[in-house]
């Protein structure tokens, strides 16, 4: 197996059987804030942390739902690249269903027949990006998008007099509707835009940013902050039992707008945020960054 | 406080009787998964069980797998959303005999309803802990009907100390979710107060 594809098999590997430094880090820090008052808490945490302890131990999926694999792309001084990186994925996400590390969630939606592999149509999903960088040959960013996480999401186009103001109704709704079974507390990623699809596709990409690190633009890094306060005074806490946050960050991304269109879209991510950054630097030196793992 | 409880299959009414919502269950056994396809089938009649359930543990979830020369291995296999049943698990219940439904989240009045006239409880197994959860299947004992695929099959597995499971209805048809429901909608008032609030100061 050829390097790229070693490199991209580890990615996929790590990202289902470990948490990303800084959501292991967060999830730590939660459950020694609350394990001190509250009996419930000292179970669930308990268990997450075996969870997380096993996982990397045995190199098991920390959850059964490895979901459907989204790469994002990012290319940089190599745009040759792209046609490897391609055939490399579709080469490790079988392999890796076979070994148990990712399960076949690929199901046609009128026979309901499981492809068996993870792979179908448009999936795994990959959005590529080409930029003006020359300090990487290409960076692969995966997220896993499990079924319960994905429920409760939605695109809409608001008019600019709903505005924010409408959608963020329907946020708070989806939210105790749907949340409680995403595997709560969860991070939220909100995309603004002219469209629904421009929005949607934010909102995701808004999921894979660190945590705490706040948006470049004040007026949307002072939104983050605000709504990650008032979101969490809904109570749903670990597992919707009432026990410890709810939210445990909220990333908006925008775009510029139509001056006559409002678009809204909600991403969500259950506590177990599987994503991973794949550095290619060049031909020899990969680093999966997002778990401080340098493959040569 | 918040009790602790060891159950051993076949569980009998009478071991689930001092069970209350809130407490916590730890249990051996024999533990099979049913989710949506299976549901659907068993409850219309159109696949018969392949064994007899009843004192038994159903357990909402679909693993990951592999299959070697020793057969298969099961990676991972937290819960699946237990809601999604909601529609089956009354009558899943009444045809099968299962003491204890295992899931993610909550489930709703016609559970509780079959939870107090055939005596079972449900309760969730924290969801993302897939990794925790194959690590107390000592064995499994069978696969059926594996052409639903892996995740919808139903997977006969022997378990050992599976848990913390923590009871969201009990024998008595008391059902957490009344009260959290109560707490979410009085909640969502007040916080939609308060985005108003923030939209005011936005100028948004």
């Amino acid at each position: 197996m050829d390097k790229l594809t070693k490199a991209i098999k580890e990615l996929i590997r790590v990202t289902a059987t470990r948490l990303p430094i800084d959501v292991e880090q967060v999830l730590i820090s939660i459950c020694e804030d609350i394990e001190r008052s509250n009996e419930l808490a000292q179970h669930i945490c308990l268990a997450i942390k075996k969870n997380i302890a096993i996982a990397k131990e045995q190199n098991l999926p920390l959850c059964q739902d490895t979901g459907i694999p989204m790469f994002f792309i990012e290319v940089g001084k190599d745009p040759t690249i792209v046609h490897s990186i391609i055939q490399s994925i579709n080469i490790a996400i079988p392999a890796l269903v076979n070994e148990g590390i990712l399960r076949p969630n690929a199901v046609h939606p009128i026979t309901n027949v499981n492809t068996g592999n993870c792979m179908g149509n448009y999936i795994p999903w990959m959005h590529i990006e080409y930029t003006d960088r020359n300090d990487y040959i290409a960076i692969v960013k995966l997220y896993l998008a499990g079924g319960g996480s994905s429920l409760p999401a939605f695109s809409r186009v608001y008019t600019p007099a709903e505005g924010l103001s409408k959608a963020l109704e329907d946020i708070v709704e989806v939210l105790i509707t749907k949340g409680v079974n995403a595997c709560p507390p969860l991070f939220l990623g909100i995309g603004i835009g002219p469209t629904a699809e421009i929005a949607a596709v934010l909102s995701k990409k808004a999921l894979l940013r660190k945590v705490g690190s706040r948006h470049s633009d004040e007026f949307i890094a002072k939104l983050e902050e605000r709504l990650r306060s008032i979101l969490n005074e809904l109570g749903i806490g670990f597992q919707g039992l009432g026990v410890g946050p709810s939210v445990i960050d909220v990333f908006i991304e925008y775009a510029h707008r139509h001056p006559a269109t409002y678009a809204v879209a909600l991403s969500v991510s259950c506590w177990a945020l599987r994503r991973g950054e794949l550095v290619i630097y060049d031909k020899d030196h990969f680093e999966i960054i997002s778990h401080g793992l340098v493959l040569g | 406080m918040v009790k602790i409880h060891r159950l051993r299959t076949p569980i009998m009414p009478k071991d689930i009787e001092s069970i209350d919502v809130g407490d916590v269950v730890y249990i051996d056994g024999i533990v099979i998964t049913a989710r949506d396809r299976i549901h659907k089938l068993v409850v219309e009649g159109k696949r018969t069980l392949p064994r007899d359930l009843t004192g038994l543990v159903l357990y909402h979830a679909g693993p990951a797998v592999s299959k070697d020369e020793h057969g298969w291995h099961i990676t991972s296999i937290g819960p699946t959303t237990s809601m999604r049943m909601e529609p089956y698990e009354y009558e899943f219940i009444k045809l099968t005999g299962v003491r204890v439904i295992v899931g993610k989240g909550f489930m709703g009045e016609k559970t509780a309803k079959a939870c107090k006239e055939y005596k079972a409880i449900v309760a969730v197994f924290p969801g993302g802990c897939g990794a925790l959860a194959a690590s107390q299947i000592k064995r499994i004992i069978d696969v059926v009907w594996l052409d639903l695929g892996v995740p919808e099959a139903m997977w006969i597995l022997e378990v050992e100390n599976f848990g913390p499971l923590i009871v969201t209805i009990d024998a008595k048809g008391n059902n957490l979710y009344d009260i959290v429901k109560q707490r979410l909608y009085t909640k969502k008032y007040m916080v939609l107060q308060k985005i108003k609030e923030l939209m005011v100061t936005q100028h948004v």
